[in-house]
């Protein structure tokens, strides 16, 4: 019996869906959260009309086009860590076996994708849509073979240099040799995808809610729903920005700096992250009489995620814990916002406890016991 | 200089390192001990990097759990094994060491040049051979006004001039300006270029005297 299934699994896809817990409950919370009903996009009326339309199936295929590039590019980025380079090993393997592991690795890695696309074939079949269960059984196929292909030949053939990377060399900007930037330039280089993924998300809602509910012929109630979703959805990003800061930027620790200081380079930085949803918010909303409105709500978005940030610093806390605490005050602020609170008051709160948090937790926390 | 005082460390309930009542005076210090000992921890422990239980204190009142900010200004770590983010610069950590640490630029470039750094450090730190990286970690462990440097395995990936300089580093720092070493090392290397205060061993999960 071959290793290397055990190996993969533990390298490649459970290293997958911990570090993506955080992407996982934004879609859930976009899948299930805004719709109503919450079953809407697996309910045989909505998936019975949609496999009718070619728009929806391009479109459906489009999105899980960006989820399967995730995937790969996890892969890819997983497969090139230096502690992975034993496993050019397996290129001893039978060709056949190697190209089945990594074909199933893929599978697992894109599992929730499939499903999906699989009740579209099966509901394409029921209609007698045949074409577009054909095509969508292609793609699938097509996706799983490219990619079993790719990283077969990765394994067989030698590393590429690191350098060919244009973001290693980001430097050349003098502000991002800063310390405040060095999160950004490690998103920048070794996460793209993800931060490309993020942002097209949070963007795409922001500019959903207020195009839909423009102000002011709406109040300003679905600008900070739009807002507040798409500042949440970020939660899977500072995952990684906790995760590269405590495995990569250890020697941080060591440098003489007070907690307002550590705390003040992840609001820059943080700050420096909301400037996407910033810009929408200044196109679509009038400056002149709702400047304040959008000042209070950027300053809204870097408390939470100094906040998340903060509670990343629980020592022995599953991500799946976190999601949880994470849902729970995505859903009460929710609610809390149609009442249109005072918003620097939230702001001050979620400021003050991030800060508690993270000053009580910091020095206490240990990366190595963080591990589910 | 260091004082322990019903210290533990502990890793998921598993004990690593006890030292009830113990103190370290100034002076060069070689700490010895076999593979997964406990020195690389009680290193990382004394750097700040590591959450621990008891008292530590650097005399002649600094309570290092509660001086968080002088705990680090005052003792530096050169690690072992250094890892650095790929995409930086030798340079990029450098200045954030020397802004810091409160480093005089003068000291940095004299460091540089004793290294023979200025070579590589405007590099990307992807580019560097363990030997560059071990150079750079040693750079930054002397930046700053440190009353103890800690020197994880400083041997280890470097080549016998670069020793030679290292020694020579040491000894100026401790004699001139009042630097305490705790240099860690396996039993079986022998550093006799430097005269050692004392020598300690990690062992049976705390830390004695060598006889």
């Amino acid at each position: 019996m071959s290793a290397l299934p055990d190996i993969l699994q533990k390298v490649v896809v459970k290293l997958f869906y911990r570090q993506n817990a955080g992407f996982f409950l934004a879609v859930f919370i976009f899948a299930f959260g805004l719709q109503s009903p919450p079953s809407l996009l697996v309910s045989p009326m909505f998936l019975s009309d949609a496999v009718g339309s070619p728009v929806f199936i391009v479109v459906d295929l489009l999105l899980f086009f960006l989820y399967y590039l995730k995937c790969f590019n996890f892969t890819n980025k997983t497969l090139n860590a230096p502690e992975n380079s034993f496993l050019q090993v397996a290129a001893l393997l039978p060709p056949q076996l190697l190209l089945y592991n990594l074909a199933r690795v893929h599978i697992l890695l894109y599992f929730p994708a499939l499903v999906y696309t699989l009740l579209m074939v099966g509901y394409a079949i029921g209609q007698m849509n045949y074409l577009a269960g054909v095509l969508i059984i292609l793609y699938n196929i097509i996706l799983t073979s490219f990619s079993a292909t790719f990283f077969y030949r990765k394994l067989s053939g030698t590393k590429k240099d690191p350098k060919s990377n244009f973001f290693l060399r980001f430097g050349f900007i003098p502000a991002f040799n800063t310390v405040y930037f060095w999160w950004l330039r490690y998103l920048l280089g070794q996460e793209k995808v993800m931060l490309f993924l993020t942002k097209l998300f949070s963007g795409s809602i922001l500019l959903a809610f207020l195009y839909i509910y423009p102000y002011p012929a709406y109040d300003l109630r679905p600008a900070l729903i739009g807002f507040w979703t798409a500042v949440v959805s970020h939660v899977m990003l500072i995952q990684r920005v906790q995760l590269f800061q405590e495995k990569d930027l250890t020697f941080l620790r060591n440098l003489p700096y007070n907690y307002f200081r550590r705390f003040g380079h992840q609001a820059v930085f943080y700050g420096f992250c909301l400037i996407p949803e910033l810009i929408l918010l200044l196109r679509y909303l009038p400056i002149t009489t709702t400047f304040l409105f959008i000042g209070q709500l950027f300053a809204l978005g870097i408390s939470f995620m100094l906040l998340m940030h903060a509670l990343l610093y629980r020592q022995k806390q599953s991500l799946r814990n976190y999601a949880r605490i994470v849902f729970f005050i995505f859903m009460v602020f929710l609610l809390f916002f149609l009442t249109s609170p005072p918003l620097y008051l939230i702001t001050v709160i979620l400021s003050v406890s991030a800060f508690g948090i993270f000053s009580k937790r910091y020095y206490a926390f240990e990366p190595e016991l963080d591990i589910d | 200089m260091l004082a322990f005082n019903n210290f533990s460390k502990a890793y998921h309930s598993q004990v690593i390192l006890q030292i009830p009542e113990l103190t370290i005076p100034a002076g060069l210090h070689w700490i010895k001990g076999r593979n997964g000992s406990g020195k690389t921890t009680l290193f990382k422990v004394l750097a700040g990097l590591l959450a621990y239980k008891g008292k530590i204190t650097l005399e002649p009142d600094i309570l290092l759990s509660k001086e968080t900010v002088l705990h680090r200004k005052y003792i530096n770590y050169g690690e072992a094994e250094p890892l650095y983010p790929a995409f930086l610069s030798g340079m990029d950590l450098i200045h954030l060491y020397a802004q810091a640490k409160r480093a005089p630029k003068s000291q940095v470039q004299e460091l540089t040049e004793t290294f023979q750094a200025d070579l590589f450090l405007n590099k990307p730190v992807s580019t560097y051979s363990s030997g560059m990286q071990k150079k750079l970690s040693l750079i930054l462990a002397f930046t700053g006004k440190p009353k103890i440097i800690l020197l994880d395995e400083p041997l280890i990936t470097l080549d016998e001039q670069t020793v030679q300089l290292m020694y020579k580093l040491i000894l100026e720092y401790q004699q001139h300006h009042g630097v305490s070493f705790l240099i860690s090392s396996h039993q079986d290397i022998c550093m006799p270029q430097l005269p050692f205060t004392a020598t300690w061993l990690v062992q049976n999960k705390t830390l004695t005297p060598s006889q």
